[in-house]
């Protein structure tokens, strides 16, 4: 197409800015569909999540972006008519800047194609956005209703969270069409809306599901009632190291303090991996254990980082002492008493560690062990 | 930053490991993957005092069992909590080699298998510990009648070290 474009451009029926214009516009659409291709196999590679009301939501998501009926292309003719009406019938025709006052039939249809596949882009680009907005929106509210072990897989909603970054791409395209119509106040004017469009969505819809909850109810309660934690470690030779610890849930993340000379800390510098069991024993039924293992990757806060996240610091220290109120008084009336190393104060005794993770387990029951008699 | 105080290093299982690994009926194993992922478990186990060795029973088919397939050492951790003063809590991280002593099937028993002595004492022991639980619980004795379709394997850990600590701030960490 940009060469047939260029040969027509040159063969000097046509300005020199139509041949710019229209290489950008091409450069536009090619970043567009790129970005549409890179994006489509991750929707479709999104597996159901274990929630009906989620698996829903996902599925009909899917089924929109990718239904037969082609509603981007709906908008993209929208798009195209509103362009083509105010290229072509407003008083001063500004299509007559690229086809020259004289309309040939060949150029005209070139125009006009490229004219209909830019405005296609910017449906699909804008269709796509909204999609994601509505269903993060759906997502969430479903989410909030969650039953016993239903809920959206982390790695789904972490995906879903790429495709909202991903479609910022978008924007990309925005950038080779600034030129071409920067002489036009009114298209760069509906250029601009709709580079915020895309932009207010997709980052909305990223906000969104990125407070969606990562574990369902059950593991939830685990994760707020739980009072110990057993703490996986491994060195970088792959000596494991398993000890117990207090920690706090915030809704997202588990965090935890600890010693700043155990062996915990020393292996989590090495390799950062993490495998922490939070369990619930029933005093009347001995296999009743419920137990969550979470792992995933650490993050030791610095001093730097502590400083950046204060507010967040001063939530999690009321958190431990609203969860372990005896434990921290006895730290306040006992601590001087302790070693060094065993007190609770932040940073000279004990460094903040959040888990971050990235797969859990989840056991109802401990199985009973077989010994033969 | 000074080191815990009373830190010491010593030969000899101080007699309050030995009443610890007795007493627990819990024990977090703690193994870690090819990739160096650690992997953390509750299991049920005994601990041998005369041959210094923890067994526990596994299903083959679990994580920990393949995780020991491609790294030998485990950590185990056995910890009793005082759930209102933190200075009371005890606890001791053993850290060792595991073994896949042998497998089970559930027609095994001792008079059609023969099981190498210390086996045979560890299940001894294991039906003894968990066989308390029995009068008490009646949902445990049926389970442990439930005869499992697949195989199970008698795990020792060997431990070669092993720290202890009590809430007031003591250490004691014993080499083998």
């Amino acid at each position: 197409m940009e060469a047939v474009g260029l040969a027509i451009a040159f063969s000097g029926s046509l300005p020199i800015k139509s041949a710019i214009d229209g290489s950008l516009m091409i450069l536009a659409v090619v970043i567009w569909s790129q970005v549409a291709v890179y994006i489509g196999p991750h929707i479709r590679s999104l597996r159901n999540p274990s929630s009906l009301r989620e698996m829903r939501i996902i599925e009909q998501y899917k089924q929109v972006l990718f239904s037969r009926r082609r509603f981007e292309a709906l908008l993209g003719l929208l798009i195209f008519s509103l362009l083509l009406y105010y290229l072509v019938f407003t008083h001063d025709m500004p299509i007559s800047r690229w086809l020259g006052s004289r309309l040939e039939i060949v150029p005209t249809v070139l125009v006009l194609v490229l004219l209909w596949d830019v405005a296609y882009r910017i449906g699909l680009g804008l269709w796509a956005s909204l999609m994601s907005l509505r269903r993060s929106l759906k997502l969430r509210e479903a989410s909030m209703a969650r039953f016993r072990l239903g809920y959206t897989p982390y790695r789904e909603l972490h995906t879903l969270k790429r495709l909202d970054l991903t479609s910022m791409a978008f924007l990309l395209g925005v950038v080779p069409i600034v030129p071409v119509c920067v002489e036009d106040g009114v298209l760069l004017y509906a250029t601009a809306t709709y580079a915020l469009l895309v932009f207010v969505t997709s980052l909305s819809s990223w906000i969104i599901v990125d407070s969606v909850p990562i574990y369902p109810v059950e593991v939830l309660w685990l994760l707020n009632e739980g009072l110990y934690a057993y703490m996986g470690t491994a060195s970088k030779d792959g000596q494991p190291h398993v000890s117990p610890v207090i920690f706090v849930f915030d809704g997202k993340a588990v965090y935890a303090l600890i010693s700043k000379v155990s062996a915990k800390l020393k292996n989590l510098r090495e390799n950062d991996r993490i495998a922490l069991l939070i369990d619930v024993r029933d005093p009347a039924d001995f296999l009743n254990n419920r137990a969550i293992l979470v792992k995933g990757r650490v993050k030791i806060f610095s001093l730097i980082d502590a400083v950046a996240s204060l507010p967040r610091l001063i939530k999690l220290r009321e958190m431990f002492h609203r969860k372990y109120p005896q434990y921290m008084r006895h730290y306040a009336e006992k601590g001087h008493k302790l070693p060094l190393a065993w007190r609770t104060t932040l940073f000279i005794s004990r460094l903040l560690i959040r888990i971050d993770a990235e797969e859990f387990q989840y056991w109802r029951r401990v199985s009973a062990i077989y010994v033969p008699t | 930053m000074s080191p815990p105080e009373k830190q010491t290093a010593i030969k000899k299982i101080p007699e309050e490991i030995i009443k610890l690994l007795k007493g627990s009926y819990f024990a977090y194993l703690c193994t870690a993957d090819e990739e160096n992922m650690p992997h953390v478990t509750p299991i049920f186990f005994v601990y041998d005092e005369l041959l210094n060795m923890n067994y526990f029973v596994s299903s083959l088919k679990s994580r920990k069992i393949s995780n020991m397939r491609v790294n030998r050492r485990v950590s185990v951790t056995v910890d009793a909590r005082d759930p209102v003063d933190p200075f009371n809590n005890v606890g001791v991280v053993t850290q060792g080699e595991a073994r896949l002593e042998f497998e089970i099937t559930p027609d095994d028993s001792p008079s059609n298998m023969i099981f190498p002595q210390p086996a045979l004492s560890a299940f001894q022991m294991l039906k003894k510990k968990y066989d308390v639980l029995r009068q008490t619980e009646p949902s445990f004795s049926s389970s442990m009648s439930l005869i499992r379709r697949f195989s199970e394997v008698l795990v020792s850990v060997k431990p070669m070290r092993m720290i202890y600590w009590q809430g007031g701030g003591r250490f004691r960490r014993v080499q083998f």
